[in-house]
């Protein structure tokens, strides 16, 4: 977003924008693929909820490689055919502006420029647009994706004084942890009753190995152990520990062991001490891991 | 003569005295001129001649009187007191000069003390230190040099005790007391008043018996004595006045080193520790005084429990003989070292249990409560006593370990036994059903015909057990026997499911295993029958290569067994497979007999060979049809030497039970799965008690061998097991009981009666509304709120929580402090502002350029923010709020009346001890608690709050008590509130929520809060009781939660009930809630968790 040409320097913001040449893993646990199928051919926003790192992110990674645009016009879905739909993924935080997302004027040379903003691209050119964590953005924030959300799907760019209408492949997907929220950032219900809600959660066990064994590459047997101990971690949610174990955490896990580190110690610093400070927990927990794994 | 001439001859007189006393003489009488008449001049003038005639040095002392006593009798010696004040001054000085002018010049002083009329008193002190030597008469006028120090640290009769020490040091030696006296003031002044009279007690008797050690009684008693609680010093110091009889040799160190001893230890364990130093000492002084100085290094090692197990081992051994006892104390004995090694690898449930609980939490998923043995077998008298078991809700687990050398080694034992507790809720024992077939026996259990020895046994088809154990159990003729194979067998599956989903266990299991196997008794030493019972618990503890004694004779018997327990071992096995496999045991085991010295030779067989001979294996997957059959065929039990009937092998002893496996516990499935099955019923069903038949219950106190009536009464069986199905009715009732209704609080006498339709209004009461779930409607006018105030008390609970939390108290209140500079958060697209943000100028210069209307707004401010949150806090006031905690109280006041009798003091301190580990602290203090630490927070930042209670009786009756208002600022007052929060009676939550909205819904603040902390359901008459209401209470409160949110009020709901998941999700819906799963924590956890909801 910065050009060299201009001193001007611009809040770099973490947006990334792909299209995947190969389709990312995923392993669904439900019907969550179906579900997300059907809103996007309807054109109805997805709101995604769900614990840290049980897969959402991922989820729309996979659902945007294999979803193309033959979709919107077939009833079938067939993988190989066409090219995956872009995916433009916003982080979003405080001082997201409302720029920041629907675009800005630059300099070049003698010459403004307008440039758009990561919605805007992704708006243009039909792709899923995956608005993480969206309630820590700015209410005002949240106000710009109303008109896009509804029947009208339309984008309004008030500085160019412009509207653009949203391509028929264009879908709005945004994230949402429901944890101990500040009441100050609760999401409005008329922001949130646009969307569809889907609901994730760890996956079973057996799943999970799966997917861990997978992504770390650790052998069934250590995957298995690594998935029971996220279960059993999950169990201590809310009686000593804030959040259960992330498959995220299990993976990290996993791949130490990979590169050789003892299981338990891995563990330890990839689960134990990543959820929590409390020393007695922390004792429960390894006391827990040390009977899992040898 | 006239007074006139008297002066005159006196003037004369004293001019004639070197010339130093006429200088003083003539300014003192310039001086009295005026104050004195001419009749009391004579007398002042005649005393100091006097003096000054006494011997030949006395002039001097004449000089001092006359140069002291002008200003002493302008304001500090009434006249009359003159005579007898330079009477004794007279008398000194005919002793000695030196000690009359000490007297003289140190009056002053003193009487600056004391009065003029206990001048004699104080000038005899002086006067008994003179013994008419010169050093005698330099010790004396030290003691009036020095008696104005004195006398401002202690009164006249404590010095008078201290110069008896002087006086009886000094005729020892005059040096020692000399120094005494020196050092004296100095020490004096850096110990407390109070300990002076005992110091000077104990000064008192060195010099009279060990006059060496007067001066180390001095300095060093005055440095122990620091080191003391003080409620205990006078008692030290007697207890080293005994010593000092004995000499230096225990004295000293006493006096040194166990004064060091105490100061390394908390003042609050001095008085034990003394006593028991007391009990020593009457054994043994030398050993008490090893015994204190060596306190430390034990308590380092183990705590006070630890240290009294050693105390008493070592008073038996000082009982026996008295060297080895004070060795024993000094710590050179093996036997010492040995209990002291155990004792510092001993672990207590205390230290472990809450992770021991969290551990099983986590395992198990269920909210699984760990309990002390101690504990469980006081609710529950069926309970074995250290041992571990379980109810099926709870692990019970026995109050320490101390088995092995080895802390780590410790902890693993009670890690493997909880684990195999928690295993049987997790692998699911008590989930039996005779429905449910095996994962891989086949069926035996509807077919299995037992020749019943016993015709009692055959029963009524039609008797109505009361779980499937009972049923299951019912199948056998002997249901002793089959019970403990059964808990043999299920053990055994326990532990392979363990291992199987946990083998990071693998290596803890198998030396627990060892160890287990290691205190057995061998099975050749056992009658035949038991010993195939030893055999078969060995079986399920060791793995090849380990060998086990079998007896030839039933080697078949045991390799048979031996097949069923591998096919038991496959994975998945069920509880129904320990069932099926307990049949095929016990058919085999019946038939053995139980022989007292069976004719037989034993082999050591290893146990990878048991099992494996292909006849052995058929009896798993046979009919028991079959299996007869093939008994018959010759693989049953036979004695194999001979037939002959009359073989010496004839007597045969009752069978007794086996000794359980420590690491596994008691087991006892029947009566957990009973007690299961009664709560459910018990808890669905509000009539419970009707639901119960005791017939039933009755029947199975009598039949279940689980149950050891003996123990409940002697003698008649049937008044036990009367005694039994009450206790255990009355135990299931109350527990349902406290769970469904807390409407038993202390009510008011005239109770309205309960009225039907809307309630009326009425003065200073407000009616709400009720949701109806079932009508999917409101009630109307369904409930009255009346503001009742609280009783005030006094401001010292407030107080002292604050002196208790004070480390969390400035904690909070930093972060709470740190909150507000978060508030000055940047804010940006400004008119005006601070600075420019350079981003927004860019961007609109830009936009300038693109010929766009550029936005003006480019400033940035750090604004401050206004924080503007009002909040209002809603406690729960039920009865149940009177529940306990687990938490020791130690409540200081107890401390009041110690009993003085050294031997009623240790019995009293136990006992307390004692007490104390059953003195819990309600939830409603908690809540108390958390509410000084909240208002102390709250005070930080400057927040609206209130802070409300609510209870009640009957929806026409729920009251609703202010704290502190929302608009009120913090007095004094509310401290006194807080006092008076205390458990009341139900909690009818949904009309105190609206109450507290429509107190916040009109405060003009951007955020509003309304926090509600509970410790249970929302319960109260008609609200909650029958069945279906419960429903209705939820719903209504969770309504009622819902009205507060459309006003723009964010509710949060926080609740101390650890089972409160189940309704909580509920009751809240979609807003935001925690359940706590640690009441104690609430003080902390509440000013947090405000904290991060606002902001
Ligand atoms: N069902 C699944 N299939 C494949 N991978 C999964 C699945 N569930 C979780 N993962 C793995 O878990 C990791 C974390 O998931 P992801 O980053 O999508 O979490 P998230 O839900 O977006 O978390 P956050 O809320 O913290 O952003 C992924 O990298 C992926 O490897
Ligand atoms: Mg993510």
């Amino acid at each position: 977003m910065t050009s060299d040409k201009t001193n001007i320097s611009y809040q770099a913001h973490i947006v990334e924008e792909y299209r995947s040449e190969e389709s990312p893993y995923y392993l669904p646990v439900k019907d969550e693929i179906d579900i997300f199928h059907a809103a996007y051919q309807q054109k109805i926003p997805v709101l995604l909820k769900g614990p840290t790192g049980c897969g959402k992110t991922r989820f729309v990674e996979y659902m945007a490689h294999n979803m193309n645009r033959a979709l919107i016009e077939k009833e079938t879905p067939s993988a190989d055919e066409g090219a995956a739909l872009p995916l433009v993924t916003i982080a979003c935080h405080e001082d997201l502006t409302s720029s920041d997302l629907v675009g800005r004027y630059l300099l070049e040379g003698e010459e403004t420029v307008w440039m758009d903003g990561p919605l805007t691209r992704a708006v243009k050119v039909g792709a899923i647009c995956y608005l993480d964590e969206v309630v820590e953005a700015r209410k005002d924030t949240t106000v710009l994706i109303h008109p896009l959300t509804d029947h009208r799907r339309i984008l309004p760019i008030e500085k160019r004084g412009e509207l653009i209408e949203a391509d028929d492949s264009f879908l709005l997907v945004v994230s949402y942890n429901p944890g101990y929220q500040s009441a100050l950032k609760d999401m409005k219900q008329s922001t949130r009753q646009r969307f569809i809600s889907m609901e994730f959660d760890y996956p079973p066990v057996d799943l999970e190995a799966d997917v861990i064994a997978h992504e770390s590459g650790v052998d069934d047997a250590t995957a298995n152990k690594l998935a029971t101990l996220g279960e059993k971690a999950r169990n201590l949610k809310e009686h000593g520990l804030q959040e259960g174990a992330s498959t995220r955490l299990l993976i990290y896990a996993g791949k130490l062991i990979e590169k050789g580190i003892p299981a338990r110690r891995a563990c330890e610093s990839a689960v134990v001490y990543s959820l929590t400070d409390d020393a007695v927990v922390q004792r429960s927990l390894n006391e827990v891991v040390t009977s899992i794994f040898e | 003569m006239t007074n006139e001439e008297s002066f005159a001859k006196i003037e004369s007189d004293v001019l004639n005295l070197p010339p130093a006393v006429g200088k003083e003489f003539n300014a003192g009488h310039e001086k009295l001129k005026t104050i004195l008449t001419e009749d009391e001049i004579v007398r002042w003038a005649a005393a100091g001649y006097a003096i000054a005639q006494q011997s030949f040095r006395s002039w001097e002392a004449a000089a001092e009187f006359y140069r002291v006593s002008p200003s002493l009798l302008q304001d500090q010696l009434p006249i009359d007191h003159m005579d007898s004040w330079s009477s004794f001054g007279r008398d000194l000085a005919s002793d000695s000069a030196t000690l009359a002018i000490a007297y003289f010049r140190t009056t002053p002083d003193i009487l600056k003390i004391i009065s003029p009329d206990d001048i004699p008193r104080w000038a005899t002190q002086g006067q008994r230190l003179y013994q008419g030597t010169w050093k005698s008469s330099a010790l004396s006028s030290h003691f009036f040099e020095n008696s104005a120090s004195f006398l401002a640290l202690m009164p006249l009769e404590t010095l008078e005790d201290f110069v008896s020490f002087l006086e009886v040091l000094s005729q020892k030696s005059h040096d020692l007391a000399e120094e005494c006296l020196s050092n004296s003031p100095q020490v004096f002044s850096e110990i407390a008043r109070d300990d002076i009279p005992p110091l000077i007690s104990l000064l008192q008797k060195a010099a009279g018996t060990n006059w060496k050690y007067a001066k180390e009684s001095l300095e060093s008693g005055a440095v122990a004595l620091q080191r003391i609680d003080p409620q205990f010093r006078i008692r030290f110091l007697q207890y080293a006045e005994e010593m000092i009889l004995l000499g230096g040799k225990h004295f000293l160190p006493l006096l040194n080193d166990g004064s060091r001893a105490l100061a390394a230890i908390p003042t609050t364990l001095h008085g034990e520790i003394l006593f028991m130093f007391d009990e020593l000492s009457q054994v043994s002084k030398p050993a008490a005084v090893d015994f204190l100085i060596k306190t430390p290094n034990v308590l380092s090692l183990a705590n006070m429990d630890g240290l009294d197990q050693w105390y008493q081992q070592g008073l038996e051994t000082l009982n026996e003989n008295e060297d080895a006892g004070i060795s024993y104390f000094k710590l050179e004995s093996s036997k010492g070292d040995e209990l002291l090694d155990a004792l510092s690898a001993r672990i207590e449930l205390t230290s472990v249990h809450s992770i021991l609980q969290m551990y099983g939490r986590a395992l198990t998923g269920e909210e699984i409560d760990i309990v002390s043995t101690k504990i469980a077998t006081q609710s529950l008298g069926w309970l074995p006593l250290d041992q571990a078991s379980t109810d099926g809700r709870s692990i019970n687990l026995p109050t320490e370990v101390s088995r092995f050398k080895d802390k780590e080694e410790n902890f693993s034992w009670y890690k493997v036994v909880s684990t195999h507790q928690v295993g049987h809720l997790e692998f699911e024992s008590f989930a039996f059903s005779f429905e449910r077939d095996a994962a891989h026996f086949p069926r035996w259990r509807d077919d299995m015909n037992f020749e019943t020895s016993s015709p009692e046994i055959e029963r009524e088809a039609q008797v109505t057990t009361m779980a499937d154990f009972q049923k299951y159990f019912d199948l056998f003729p002997d249901r002793q026997l089959a019970s403990d194979i059964f808990g043999i067998v299920e053990a055994a599956r326990i532990d392979q499911r363990i291992i199987e989903e946990y083998p990071g266990l693998r290596t803890a299991y198998d030396f627990i295993r060892q160890d287990a196997v290691a205190t057995r008794k061998s099975p050749d030493d056992m009658p035949l029958q038991e010993s195939i019972l030893e055999i078969l618990i060995r079986m399920t503890l060791l793995e090849s290569p380990e060998t086990i004694r079998v007896p030839t004779v039933a080697k078949a018997a045991v390799d048979r067994i031996a097949a069923v327990l591998i096919h038991l071992r496959q994975p998945g096995a069920q509880v129904e497979d320990s069932a099926e496999a307990t049949l095929r045991i016990y058919r085999i085991v019946s038939g053995i007999p139980n022989l007292d010295e069976p004719e037989t030779d034993w082999q050591d067989i290893d146990i990878g060979e048991l099992g494996q001979e292909g006849s052995a294996a058929d009896t798993v997957n046979t009919t028991p049809d079959e299996a007869e059959t093939a008994d018959e065929a010759g693989s049953s039990f036979q004695m194999v030497p001979n037939n002959d009937e009359n073989a010496d092998n004839g007597e045969e002893s009752e069978y007794e039970s086996p000794e359980t496996v420590d690491y596994r516990g008691d087991f006892k499935p029947e009566l957990v799965q009973v007690i299961a099955n009664l709560r459910e019923t018990s808890e669905g069903d509000e009539d419970a008690g009707a639901s119960i038949d005791p017939e039933a219950l009755r029947r199975l106190a009598e039949e279940s061998t689980e149950i050891n009536l003996e123990n409940v009464v002697d003698g008649a069986i049937d008044e036990s097991a009367g005694m039994f199905v009450s206790e255990l009715m009355s135990d299931i009732l109350n527990q349902s009981e406290e769970n469904s209704d807390t409407d038993s609080g202390r009510r008011p006498a005239q109770r309205k009666p309960e009225q039907e339709g809307p309630l009326e209004e009425e003065p200073g009461s407000v009616l709400y509304r009720e949701w109806d779930f079932k009508a999917n409607d409101y009630k109307p006018r369904w409930a009255r709120v009346r503001e009742v105030p609280v009783t005030e008390g006094t401001s010292e609970f407030y107080d002292r929580t604050q002196e208790h939390h004070a480390m969390l108290i400035t904690q909070i209140r930093r972060q709470f402090e740190m909150m507000v500079p978060e508030l000055h958060r940047k804010e940006k697209k400004l008119p005006d502002g601070e600075d420019i943000d350079i981003d927004l100028a860019v961007e609109s210069i830009i936009e300038r350029r693109a010929g766009s209307i550029p936005s003006e707004k480019i400033y940035w401010r750090r604004n401050k923010v206004q924080r503007d949150v009002a909040v209002i806090f809603l406690l729960d006031m039920s009865a149940s709020t009177a529940e306990a905690i687990d938490e020791k109280a130690r409540d200081d006041d107890e401390w009041k009346d110690i009993p003085d009798d050294p031997r009623e003091y240790l019995f009293w301190l136990r006992a307390r001890r004692e007490a104390a580990k059953r003195n819990y602290k309600r939830i409603i203090d908690i809540e108390r608690e958390s509410t000084v630490l909240l208002i102390r927070a709250l005070e930080t930042t400057g927040d609206m709050y209130g802070i409300h209670g609510f209870s009640g009786y009957g929806r026409e009756n729920v009251e609703f008590y202010t704290i502190k208002d929302i608009d009120e600022t913090f007095t004094n007052a509310v401290p006194q509130r807080i006092d008076g929060i205390s458990p009341l009676h139900a909690t009818r939550m949904g009309p105190a929520i609206r109450h507290a909205t429509s107190k916040l819904k009109d405060v003009p603040a951007k955020t509003k809060l309304l926090f509600l902390i509970s410790d249970g359901r929302p319960q109260d008459r008609g609200y909650s009781r029958e069945g279906v209401d419960k429903e209705y209470a939820v719903q209504d409160t969770h309504k009622a939660l819902l009205e507060a949110k459309t006003l723009g009020i964010t509710p949060f709901c926080l609740t101390v009930d650890r089972s409160g998941h189940d309704y909580m999700k509920e009751m809240c819906g979609d807003m935001a809630y925690e359940v706590l799963e640690d009441v104690a924590s609430l003080p902390e956890r509440l000013p947090q968790l405000y904290r991060s909801l606002t902001v």
